[in-house]
């Protein structure tokens, strides 16, 4: 009688030892990439203190020129760990720096919304979702080949 | 829809849909867009604001047509004179229920206007309008003191 041996049990133990730094990995890497598009969206032309020049995005009085006080507001804080891996990070603006970080993002009666946090979310997500997919399937293919 | 209106249509579509719909949700305006600052000067009702959608990806086939996935952002707004926290919470939750039920919400029939044109009797499906997730309701913490409770939850249209 031909014996098999089930080797199941050991990729599963392979596999979900080996995946943890992957997804630490892809957490770190979108958080930076959403971090740096909310940035990006804040972040306008900046003009000298003394110069006449007003450009489109400058504002008028009084507030002369954007300060990117709130693209630098913008933390990211490891949320979840596991061992030495990052399973959850948040992204936020600190309201120490830019208290009015709130307003900005979803308006008042005066001020229209502008979602530099939604945004880049919701223009990224299917990107991301499908990297995830993709990187997480190599990773169970690779580790699932026979022992 | 048009294809070439298609973002102002969803919304447009959407709307309709919404303002076909019985009680309660007649004692709510629903508008379309932001609401203006002059919106605020006669503030009776708890307002119910469609934004527009936005893409977020696209469905290629070969030889087929390009669908679209929408998000789409819906708020709503109330004040201590309009029902306050209470009725934000009627209002969410009467979205939730909709968009539970998507047999009624699928079947459910309204006149719709492109341009000039009104076409009864249609419906989300006849429309190519698919509504696949919602996320949310997402408390606004208003920062100013304001009397007034907010709300947001945001839709994912398939076309």
């Amino acid at each position: 009688m031909k014996k098999t041996i089930n080797t199941f049990p050991q990729k599963c133990a392979k596999i979900n030892k080996n995946l943890l730094p992957v997804i630490s990995e892809l957490v770190l890497y979108w958080t930076d990439h959403i971090n740096k598009e909310a940035a990006k969206n804040l972040s306008g032309p900046h003009y000298g203190k003394d110069t006449n020049y007003r450009g489109p995005m400058t504002g008028q009085m009084p507030i002369p020129r954007i300060t990117s006080m709130l693209a630098q507001s913008l933390t990211v804080q490891k949320v979840l760990k596991n061992g030495p891996y990052i399973t959850l990070t948040a992204i936020f603006p600190d309201k120490r720096r830019a208290p009015y970080a709130g307003i900005v993002h979803d308006g008042t009666r005066y001020i229209r919304p502008r979602r530099f946090l939604q945004d880049p979310i919701s223009e990224w997500k299917h990107a991301i979702l499908f990297n995830w997919e993709q990187k997480i399937l190599q990773k169970i293919r690779e580790d699932g080949q026979a022992i | 829809m048009r294809d070439a209106y298609i973002i102002d249509d969803i919304q447009n579509v959407i709307l309709s849909y919404f303002k076909s719909l019985s009680a309660p949700w007649t004692s709510w305006e629903l508008i379309a867009d932001y609401p203006a600052a002059e919106r605020f000067e006669v503030f009776t009702k708890p307002i119910i604001y469609f934004c527009a959608p936005t893409i977020e990806s696209k469905n290629r086939q070969y030889g087929g047509k390009i669908g679209y996935n929408f998000n789409m952002i819906i708020g709503v707004w109330t004040d201590i004179v309009t029902g306050g926290p209470g009725e934000l919470n009627v209002i969410n939750s009467n979205f939730l229920s909709v968009f539970a039920d998507s047999k009624t919400m699928n079947t459910g029939t309204f006149p719709v206007t492109f341009g000039a044109t009104t076409y009864a009797n249609q419906t989300l499906v006849l429309q190519g309008v698919k509504i696949t997730n919602v996320d949310g309701p997402r408390e606004i913490q208003m920062n100013t003191d304001l009397k007034e409770w907010r709300s947001e939850l945001t839709i994912q249209i398939k076309t």
